[in-house]
């Protein structure tokens, strides 16, 4: 129940109205899970790991469905969809090296998880494209108009079949009939869960110095990058913006033109870039590396004349390298709000451990 | 095997189903309480007033889609959603065509539980009188939904349970649902005086408002302007004009009594909007007219976007003995804004900007201006309008008919009530329906009445047209909510926009398969939310 506000001729007149549909209906979500996996040893445990493979089924998801415009409710929560999860998860720590002056082991994991809609409201043939629901397609599948360029001066005429201009917004047109159909031309244009995530995980010690260093991969994501629809959108007059190569048509104000393929002309961009945001999907896969340490121990005949347990002398670097074609922020947290996804810092750390 | 041992080695095979038919044996509260609650009369009077309160959804935001992309008024400095500004890009997703969709359906659904609970709930004797608001109500949201988007699904049913598919019911059949329930009300509703509910008189004045729209629909009659004149009479009841324009729209003080000549309106007491005064007050002020400044100028001046600013044909509507122009247009502004209201005698202020009218425009008018007040800043005739393409504050002539000088500094703030339906309008409507029933000089009786009240001169039969009407309606109701409406419901919506309006061109309404963009199209996020496949967009936007 929400508040509402009134007054009849300056009598405060409140009341009371729901704004979602109650339901009685609402039950657990149910589970079936089919899971193999296989821990192992090799070497007197020079290599162990593990594989695990699952295939999930969850029926009755839980989600908060929005409601048809038409029912003058925003939304119920009910139990909605079938959703199928597959996936593999792999780990590996090998010991390459394991002598008294050297010890050197590695970690590699990997992990790859599908989601798949199987059925909605109780049937598998049509869509819900208002809650991003998608038989046959992710749970976190992205659905819009794919952008594919901008409209050059050479092609105004082609342009102006689909009502757009020269310096706008060029779009997938699907089904080739020549003009932009929200039923027609919007298509999954990828997920924002990723096709596979990885991490590595060295250690390696040579007497009494130890290095360490971790790095984690996710490839093959898509995200609505709020940093481009951010700083890229040069209709906003509010901050600065990214120097970005936008379309500069021919002209007589003495701008050299400038062909752009990236970003329409400011002031000019048509619906589709204002509306539904199309330029600014991107593809947020990285390799970070997370941290690198390198440390000393000190010996323990130098401990004891220090009358010390243990002291370890050591630097550390967070964040050192991202390697990525993401052009915003921390790629990790791209499809982020702006105020969770800011940039990720690199730390310098010089620090002492001390044992008495 | 000896060389390589397995130390551990494990294979588990899990397979869970978890089965819970009666894991959980639910008690919802919140569906008891508001089950219980509108049963009770109290509980039913606070949904009626929720049913109230769904006007101000409806009319207290952006305005664009009432007035934008008319003759009137066109952006200065600051940009309109060009969709609904200059039809060029209008399209299903264009900013501003949702809102009122799903606005007028939450009203619907609003409305649909208090008809679904008058059968359930404690029966009082202001039953039947809440049930006629009501549907007053209703029948208003759909009024909205089909001149704005043509016929649209018709739900009259509470919802318990979602319903996911929707098809669109023939706009013909919208009027009739609409007709029905009004006049079923008119026998419902109070016959007294108008006090912040929907009274007969203004039952009377939306009846006549659809009738008049419908006959110009293809399946419409001539007898609709019968009878659009007949229940505009009855809402006039007599009445005439008394008020000076200037009173009609003098702000209050402090709060703003309704005045004798307000039929309907959404109500905006100071009081009633006290908890949360920056956002639940309205946006009316908010617009028609230039940027007067940030929050160093709070309480001295009003926040206003510089968009909808009135266009050179909005203010050339007007001649010097029409006392509507200065009760429309701040034409002299004070070294203080609202000083025009506070001080009694301005005589002697200093003033910031003055705004020459057409019967000005010498340079010995000017001359003789500047001599008086060396202080301003002198805006020639011709200059103060949005094709001047106006980089300066100021530089727009404001419309200050609905400024609330009280109000604190903000886009959402003014208390003053939205003005729906009043007499002046209803006259017009008179004249409008007279005039297409083919009873021009009756019309024209209705017509010279309000002209009379602004001072002017009568208009002749032989110039008593639609595109007087329009005129004069532009002059009477300058900003008021209509004037899309008022273009497409006559047909001239194309002819003006693009003739009027800088920014818009006759091919600008060129749409898909032939057809123009008049309509607005059914928005995407409904139609991405509704179940049903074969649910029609408008032909000019497929």
């Amino acid at each position: 129940m929400s508040q509402t506000y009134y007054d009849y001729a300056g009598s405060v007149s409140n009341g009371f109205v729901s704004t979602q549909i109650a339901n009685a209906q609402l039950q657990w979500e149910r589970t079936r899970e089919f899971n193999v996996g296989v821990d192992f040893g090799l070497w007197r445990d020079r290599i162990t790991g593990s594989v695990d493979i699952y295939d999930r089924l969850s029926d009755d998801l839980l989600f908060t469905q929005d409601l048809p415009s038409e029912t003058g409710f925003s939304n119920i929560n009910a139990n909605v969809a079938s959703v199928n999860n597959r996936g593999v998860e792999l780990a590996l720590t090998t010991r390459n090296i394991q002598t008294e002056d050297v010890t050197w082991t590695t970690s590699f994991t990997f992990t790859k998880n599908t989601n798949e809609l199987r059925s909605i409201y109780g049937q598998s043939e049509v869509d819900d494209i208002g809650n991003n629901l998608f038989i046959g397609e992710s749970l976190d599948a992205i659905y819009n108009y794919k952008f594919t360029g901008i409209w050059q001066a050479d092609e105004v005429a082609e342009a102006a079949g689909y009502g757009m201009q020269e310096g706008q917004e060029k779009l997938l047109d699907v089904n080739n009939d020549g003009q932009y159909t929200p039923d027609a031309d919007r298509i999954i244009l990828g997920s924002s869960n990723p096709d596979w995530t990885g991490s590595f995980f060295s250690s390696l010690r040579v007497k009494n110095f130890d290095l360490s260093t971790s790095v984690i991969v996710t490839q093959g994501v898509l995200v609505y990058s709020n940093f481009h629809s951010n700083f890229a959108d040069t209709r906003d007059r509010g901050r600065q913006k990214l120097d970005i190569d936008w379309y500069v048509p021919a002209n007589d104000a003495g701008l050299p033109a400038r062909a752009s393929n990236t970003y329409p002309q400011p002031r000019n961009e048509g619906s589709f870039w204002r509306n539904n945001g199309v330029g600014y999907y991107k593809d947020a896969s990285f390799v970070k590396v997370q941290n690198i340490a390198l440390g000393y121990n000190l010996g323990s005949e130098s401990l004891e004349k220090l009358g010390l347990n243990a002291l370890r002398v050591y630097a550390n670097v967070l964040n050192p390298f991202v390697f990525t074609d993401y052009e915003g922020y921390d790629p990790e947290w791209a499809g982020a709000s702006l105020n969770t996804g800011r940039p990720s810092s690199v730390t310098y750390q010089l620090g002492f451990n001390l044992k008495f | 095997m000896k060389k390589i041992q397995y130390i551990t080695s494990c294979l588990l095979v899990l397979l869970t189903v978890t089965s819970c038919q009666d894991f959980l044996e639910e008690e919802n509260e919140s569906f008891a309480v508001a089950e219980e609650f509108y049963l009770t009369e109290e509980g039913y009077q606070s949904l009626i007033n929720a049913n109230y309160s769904q006007l101000r959804e409806i009319y207290g935001n952006e305005p664009w889609i009432y007035v934008c992309g008319t003759d009137l008024f066109a952006e200065g400095r600051d940009a309109e959603p060009t969709g609904l500004s200059r039809y060029t890009d209008l399209n299903p997703s264009s900013t501003g065509i949702a809102a009122l969709y799903d606005n007028a359906y939450k009203a619907i659904q609003t409305a649909n539980t208090a008809v679904y609970y008058a059968d359930l709930t404690e029966a009082t004797d202001a039953l039947d009188q809440q049930l006629g608001e009501v549907r007053y109500l209703r029948a208003n949201a759909y009024f909205l939904l089909v001149q704005t988007y043509g016929g649209v699904p018709l739900v009259t049913d509470y919802f318990r349970e979602p319903v996911l598919e929707f098809s669109r019911e023939s706009a013909e059949n919208v009027y009739s649902f609409i007709i029905s329930e009004l006049e079923a009300a008119l026998s419902q509703v109070s016959t007294g005086a108008y006090q912040g509910k929907v009274t007969q008189r203004a039952v009377n004045h939306l009846l006549a408002k659809v009738y008049l729209t419908r006959g110009y629909e293809s399946f419409g009659t001539s007898a609709d302007f019968t009878t659009a004149a007949s229940y505009a009479e009855a809402a006039i009841a007599g009445q005439g004009l008394t008020l000076s324009f200037e009173e009609l729209w003098a702000p209050g003080n402090p709060s703003y009594p309704i005045n004798e000549e307000t039929l309907f309106s959404v109500q905006y007491d100071p009081a009633s909007v006290s908890t949360d005064p920056f956002n639940l007050g309205h946006q009316q002020t908010a617009y028609f007219g230039p940027y007067q400044g940030g929050s160093e100028v709070a309480g001295d001046a009003p926040y206003r976007t510089y968009t909808l600013c009135p266009t050179q044909f909005a203010i050339d509507l007007f001649t010097e003995d029409d006392a509507r122009y200065q009760a429309t247009f701040m034409t002299e502004v004070y070294a203080r804004y609202f000083d025009f209201y506070d001080v009694d005698d301005t005589s002697s202020l200093a003033v910031n900007h003055y705004y020459a009218p057409a019967w000005e425009a010498t340079q010995a008018d000017q001359d003789a201006y500047m001599a008086a007040h060396p202080e301003a800043t002198y805006h020639e005739y011709g200059t103060y309008v949005p094709s001047a393409n106006p980089t300066n504050d100021y530089q727009t002539i404001p419309l200050k008919k609905f400024d609330d000088p009280g109000a604190p500094f903000g886009q959402n703030t003014s208390r003053r009530d939205i003005i729906l339906s009043r007499l002046g309008e209803t006259y017009l409507i008179a004249a409008e329906a007279y005039l297409q029933a083919g009873q021009p000089a009756t019309g024209l009786t209705f017509i010279n009445e309000v002209r009379e009240r602004a001072g002017v001169d009568a208009v002749a039969l032989a110039a008593f047209d639609i595109d007087y009407i329009l005129d004069e309606r532009g002059r009477e109701l300058m900003g008021e909510y209509h004037r899309w409406f008022d273009l497409k419901r006559t047909g001239k919506l194309v002819e003006r926009a693009s003739a009027y309006h800088y920014l818009v061109q006759e091919s600008n309404f060129d749409g898909a398969n032939g057809a123009l963009k008049i309509l607005r199209p059914i928005p995407q996020s409904a139609l991405d939310l509704n179940q049903n496949n074969d649910f029609e967009q408008n032909p000019a936007y497929q």
